[in-house]
């Protein structure tokens, strides 16, 4: 125990000094910086001309916002986006309804083999993601031939092998589970069941962690490129992915449209993010606690 | 209205409310469960299967356990082995806990041993009849060259397929077994009321179902032996695999008796507790010098790139995680003190993570390019550094390091490779935020009283944090850690975007090495067995940090 | 937004219910009537399909008279090209449906580069959903005719009244029939067009350099390429460590090389890999003795950004990628002269690492199969690949092609340097037996030659891929 110190200088502990804050607000710009600077080198190269891109410049001389417009072209990108859209609402809702109902039948109602089937799902996350491509595309070949839709170059096999996901109701599990369970006691007084429970009362106290899921689903499926080539055979579903894919495939040397094509395809993610980035930062902190 | 009365009865009283809260549960859990089933657990059963075939492209031979054999040497007996023991054990666990259940509650259980095993039959029968279908259903891809893509014909060969000779038996079995168990479950219900009836026969299946996989893969263990024996023999070679199960087994047996007698040594008295130590530390040495003799002689037969990888990836894991900890537990600690724009950075630090990793690596590739005008190559120039290879360069870090000094190190110091290092300073830098975020969700849950306490107390920043911050933020460590060294051991995607054949190979993971023999060298069969082998690693890595951080975590 | 939505998902779980419920209630059926299905579980095709890969032409060619129309017959193609060749493509093939005489109706389907086709294939001779006919490159195509998913052509192409008259086999360059058959004599590739991987030479900056001609032996490359790399030494820091050649140890590179040193990667008599040849050393050991010298170096794309800033003298690449040559040159203004040479030899021998864009037929019926080949003989015939070659930037596989595209040639220099480099080759073993593997290890270890320090650890290298690729074949057989 060291007590020699002198309360003047417990004081500088945790309330704040200006040279203590000087270097906090150093370190964090420093953190900042190098978080954003691939950022900043990605837009910059997506305006410049080719030689500037392959130069050492940092900055453009002058502003080629045309790359935009040649990389949308070429890497159709107008056919693509409603496709990205379209698979990505569909699994999202398919997604949230079935990992809500699961997440809140795993956190408050106690079954027969509720840890066994919990545990089971849990573990396939650590199964190394190859193993998974061939069978799931045997599966949805097979679904599609029996069933009177197609799966196969439709929306079925884009979206729906991705609406069971165990980390969404990993997740969700945790907060639920957070909800006191007098309000539970007080609603099934007043004639609730577990489905009106859920919608009236779990859910509105759960708009961060569903906001956590909708972001995180959003950016998977946004960027998911080797499955949706698997299972499209015509551009009509395949997503924008697969567009930039094949446009970075014939203009890998030209990096300015490569980088303006990337930067396309993102920002969505960001505009999401933006949105959501409130409760989204506050319910990642908080599933983690109680891992 | 006959119907609804009985529906009435039947959720009505304190049974029938539970049976319908069981039943909403079920309900609620359907549609996940079974997608997760069709999605996920259908394809580890199927990858089983493939890996013990030899299937490059087609499906060809049964080929048994070989496939593990040449990944990892005869240690794939061995643990085949020790998994059927581990089943048996189960057993002895199981009957224990049944036994104490049922002094306990003074129950008699015992007609539920029938339905039990039933239960497990149905499950054996059950797969017995996926792994005769699984095959014909697979030869319909041959079938249907030419054929008219209807419904009809699918359902027909599908129909045909599962009524091939060998399937139907199989089905029948199954479908006997599930009435009798659904028969003899109710009678069993029926004439045995009580309330732990379901928990018995949950008990005695598992039993059961233990038993036959324990005693199954044992004797698959013996036969398998016996054949490689057999095929050694007739090139007039001794595969000594015997002797190898003798010793690992001794030393695994050994380790777990010291593991044991440690853990007894605590509740021995003080005097008897010194002696017990010693004597398991004995035996710990014994076991574990057995074991370090015989495992690298017998994986040093298995494949060498399965090693390769894994020690890039342990470099990976090694190399990764504990920065990206200190960093973001850093970071976290200076945003926690109320300082202005605190929500900017954290919005700042967190776009890494939302950003697509494609993306960000191959902004990273340009970056860390190895033209003495890329940006990094620039900044090197002017601190006055040359220009170096980066995702080129093969050589290891350390070795560098000791070049520049002036040192020869020996190969095994060389450490990680350059290239390695840029892919690890990737994955740093997409994942420092996201911790970041949460451990400033654990530094939100510290109880403020405790740090003005030991302020009072006159303890410095340094001793609050080592003493009181760090152990309260225990949990979050753990989950943090847990989550990154599965991520590592599973990251593929951006280490593929960045991987070059100019690193000789130092970056390709064991996720990298089983995604070449999948996609790349076809490989099929074995790239499933070697699925499973980092599944165990993974499993085993989670298991010993859950038995390691999980026991000290100090829930706050 | 709330309410669409919650609709969409009530839709969602309806249609999923429905969807996941048929394939749980198949399995139960067991006992009812047989007889009822087993006439659609026998539909005769099926057997047929074995004929047809014995070759028994005197058979079909009866068949095919009593139902020469393959009238209602689609052709599914899987090709590579998107953007404008793949319009381009499109357009031939519509123009295939409107006008053949058959009936026959070709699908095209771009499915991304020749990676993702080889997934989806592999991936769909796993469930049996493959197209018709399928663009690769003939080590893919090779690999599945070994598992029996690829069609022997030859009894289409000997075909008397569909197939190739003596005089159009004639036509087509001699190397590419035995490119694109098998050791055991089946045709599984047939070229649609050719391109070679080639060196692009700047000649301009050469004759600055004082080289008028192109080299035309190893030490001469040397020269030049030194000389290009000391020339960019003086020109500041963008230029540093540029220059000289841009060689990125590849396979494809690497071979090249080879056999420009008269190389080869089998045996005397073509029963095995041998790698562990002088030839093999020397060029190993030449491309070292560059990299020490500072004359060679990386990039981590395609080069001719590079090409076109004078960063280098040399890139290595196929002819295919013409067209990006000109852009890079065109976007920074440069009015330089180059164009493609081959490598040359330490005696002079000249040699590419040619490559042709195969189309292989998917065993089914013998009708699709007919009509497929039919399709491939329309699309490769000399006036259509004419045609597509104007699109494409490729080469012709027919002397008669070669004529109708003069005018081409003449327009476009630089590609017409390129059809006597695509004629030369040689070409990679591709359907010598485990090619496919035997390529991606040769991959590594030309990584790994590239990092070799000295003489020993070369052939030390070379013994082990040897080695490797010997067991391979195993493998495989």
């Amino acid at each position: 125990m060291d007590n020699r110190q002198s309360p003047k200088q417990k004081s500088h502990l945790f309330s704040v000094s200006t040279r203590r804050k000087i270097v906090t607000y150093i370190i964090l710009g420093v953190g900042a910086f190098i978080s954003l600077v691939p950022f900043f080198w990605m837009i910059s190269t997506s305006v410049m001309s080719l030689g500037e891109a392959l130069g050492s410049t940092f900055f453009p001389s002058e502003l080629h916002f045309e790359n935009y417009a040649e990389a949308w072209r070429r890497a159709q990108f107008s056919e693509y986006f409603l496709n990205s859209f379209l698979i990505t609402i569909i699994t999202l809702s398919g997604e949230l309804v079935f990992s809500i109902l699961a997440a809140y039948a795993f956190a408050r109602i106690d079954f027969p083999g509720r840890n066994f089937i919990f545990t089971v799902m849990l573990s396939t996350m650590m199964i190394p993601a190859m193993v998974f491509t061939i069978p799931n595309f045997l599966t949805v070949t097979w679904l599609g031939r029996i069933t009177s839709i197609p799966w196969i170059n439709n929306w079925p096999a884009l979206t729906i092998p991705f609406m069971g996901s165990i980390f969404s109701i990993f997740m969700l599990r945790q907060f639920f589970a957070q909800v006191p369970d007098e309000l539970y006691d007080s609603a099934q007084i007043d004639g609730a069941g577990h489905l009106r429970f859920l919608l009236q009362v779990v859910l509105p106290l759960s708009k961060a962690p569903v906001m956590v899921i909708i972001v995180l689903s959003f950016i998977g499926t946004w960027n998911s490129l080797a499955w949706p080539m698997l299972v499209t055979n015509t551009p009509d579903w395949r997503p924008i992915s697969v567009g930039l894919m094949n446009f970075v495939n014939e203009a890998g040397q030209e990096i300015n449209l490569t980088m303006a094509g990337a930067f396309i395809t993102i920002v969505p993610i960001l505009i999401i993010y933006f949105f959501t980035q409130k409760q989204f930062t506050e319910s990642i902190a908080r599933s983690g606690l109680k891992g | 209205m006959e119907n609804k009365n009985f529906f009435k009865r039947m959720f009505t009283g304190r049974k029938g409310r539970k049976l319908k809260e069981y039943l909403t549960a079920y309900l609620f859990i359907a549609p996940s469960t079974l997608l997760i089933f069709i999605f996920g657990i259908f394809p580890v059963g199927f990858a089983l299967f493939v890996s013990l075939h030899k299937w490059r492209i087609k499906r060809t031979d049964m080929i048994g356990l070989d496939n593990y054999v040449r990944a990892i040497g005869n240690l794939a007996y061995v643990l085949v082995f020790a998994l059927g023991v581990g089943a048996l054990v189960g057993v002895y666990f199981l009957i224990r806990r049944i036994i104490k259940m049922v002094k306990e509650n003074d129950d008699q259980p015992w007609l539920c041993i029938f339905p039990g095993l039933l239960y497990a039959a149905i499950t054996a029968a059950f797969l017995n009849w996926f792994y005769r279908a699984l095959p014909e259903v697979l030869d319909i891809a041959d079938k249907l060259r030419g054929l008219e893509r209807t419904q009809e014909v699918f359902m027909g060969l599908l129909r045909e397929a599962l009524r091939a000779e060998t399937v139907v038996p199989a089905w029948r079995l199954f479908l006997w077994l599930l009435l009798a168990g659904v028969v003899i479950g109710v009678l069993v219900r029926r004439f045995y009321q009580n309330r732990r009836n379901m928990s018995y026969q949950m008990y005695f299946a598992l039993i059961f179902a233990a038993l036959a996989a324990g005693v199954g893969l044992l004797y698959y263990t013996y036969q398998q032996v016996n054949l490689a024996y057999v095929e050694a023999m007739a090139e007039g070679v001794d595969p000594g695999i015997w002797p190898q199960f003798i010793t690992i087994s001794s030393g695994a047996f050994l380790l777990i008796l010291a593991w044991i007698l440690w853990d007894r040594a605590k509740k021995v008295e003080s005097s008897g507790s010194f002696a017990v130590h010693i004597l398991a530390a004995l035996i710990l040495l014994v076991g574990a010098w057995l074991l370090i003799g015989e495992i690298p002689t017998i994986i040093a037969s298995g494949d060498e790139n399965l090693w390769e990888g894994l020690k890039v990836t342990v470099f990976f894991s090694l190399g990764t995680v504990p920065f990206q900890l200190m960093i973001s537990l850093f970071l976290s600690i200076l945003l926690f003190q109320k300082v202005r724009g605190s929500n900017f950075f954290r919005i700042v630090f967190f776009i890494p993570y939302v950003t697509p990793g494609i993306a960000s690596a191959a902004v990273f590739q340009q970056m860390f390019s190895n033209r003495q005008s890329a940006p990094v190559n620039m900044v090197l120039r002017f601190l006055g550094i040359p220009a170096q290879q980066w995702l080129y360069e093969p050589r290891g870090i350390i070795q560098m390091f000791g070049e520049m000094l002036g040192l020869n190190l020996p190969a095994w110091a060389a450490g990680p490779s350059l290239a390695l290092a840029v892919i690890m300073l990737h994955s740093i830098w997409t994942y420092v935020g996201y911790d970041t975020v949460i451990y400033l969700a654990g530094l939100g849950n510290i109880p403020k009283v405790m740090n003005d306490q030991a302020e009072v107390d006159g303890a410095n920043s340094w001793q609050v944090f080592r003493h009181i911050t760090f152990p309260l933020l225990s949990p979050t460590t753990y989950f943090l850690s847990l989550i990154a060294i599965i991520g590592t051991f599973k990251a593929f995607n951006t280490i593929w975007v960045l991987r070059s054949n100019l690193a000789l190979g130092t970056t390709d993971t064991f996720s990298v090495t089983i995604f070449i023999e999948f996609f790349e060298k076809l490989r099929y069969g074995y790239a499933s067995a070697l699925s499973f082998v980092l599944f165990a690693i993974i499993l085993f890595l989670t298991y010993i940090n859950n038995k390691t951080q999980g026991k000290r975590v100090f829930y706050g | 937004m709330k309410k669409t939505s919650i609709l969409v998902s009530i839709v969602l779980v309806l249609t999923f219910v429905l969807a996941a419920c048929a394939p749980q209630a198949t399995p139960e059926p067991t006992q009812p009537p047989v007889e009822e299905t087993e006439e659609v579980e026998e539909p005769a095709e099926p057997e047929e399909t074995e004929e047809v890969e014995e070759p028994a032409e005197p058979e079909e060619t009866e068949e095919v008279e009593e139902a020469p129309a393959f009238e209602g017959v689609t052709v599914q193609f899987w090709h590579v090209y998107s953007d404008e060749p793949g319009e381009g493509l499109q357009a031939l093939v519509d123009e295939f449906n409107e006008t053949n005489e058959y009936g026959i109706f070709v699908e095209a389907l771009n499915q991304g580069n020749y990676g993702d086709v080889e997934d989806k294939v592999n991936a769909g001779i796993q469930s049996g959903d493959l197209p018709d006919v399928v663009m690769a490159y003939t080590n893919a195509l090779a690999d599945w005719y070994s598992v029996g998913s690829v069609a022997d052509m030859n009894p289409y192409i000997n075909d008397p009244e569909y197939g190739l008259t003596e005089d159009q086999l004639n036509d087509l360059y001699p190397h590419l029939k035995a490119a694109g058959s098998t050791p055991d004599g089946a045709w599984i590739a047939y070229p649609m067009t050719q391109s070679a991987n080639v060196l692009v030479y700047n000649f301009t900056w050469a004759e600055e350099l004082g080289f008028a001609e192109p080299p035309a032996t190893a030490a001469e490359l040397e020269e030049v390429i030194c000389a290009a790399a000391a020339d960019n030494a003086t020109k500041g820091a963008d230029f540093e460590g540029t220059g000289g050649l841009v060689y990125y140890p590849s396979s494809t590179n690497w071979l090249h090389f080879l056999y420009a040193f008269g190389g080869d990667e089998l045996n005397e008599d073509r029963t095995a890999y041998d790698f562990s040849t002088q030839e093999a050393i020397d060029t190993s050991m030449y491309i070292l003795d560059l990299k020490e010298k500072g004359c060679i170096w990386q990039t981590e794309s395609y080069p001719n950004p590079e090409q076109a800033q004078r960063k280098a003298l040399i890139t290595m690449s196929s002819t295919a990628g013409l067209p990006y040559y000109e852009a890079a040159f065109a976007d920074e203004g440069n009015e330089d002269e180059w164009g493609f040479i081959a490598a040359p030899g330490p005696d002079g021998t000249l040699a590419v690492n040619a490559f042709q864009q195969m189309l292989g037929v998917i065993p089914s019926t013998e009708d699709v199969e007919m009509a497929s080949w039919l399709f491939v003989k329309w699309l490769t015939s000399p006036e259509i690949q004419a045609r597509w070659v104007r699109i494409s930037g490729y080469y012709g596989t027919q002397v008669s092609t070669e004529a109708l595209l003069a005018d081409y040639a003449e327009e476009n220099p630089v590609w017409a340097t390129g059809v006597q480099l695509a004629a030369i080759g040689p070409s990679e073993p591709q359907t010598f037996p485990a090619w496919s593997s035997v390529r991606r290890t040769i991959n590594d270890m030309a990584a790994e030659l590239y990092n070799a320090t000295d003489q020993a650890a070369v052939e030390g290298i070379l013994a082990t891929l040897t080695e490797t690729a010997n067991e391979l074949v195993e493998e495989v057989q």
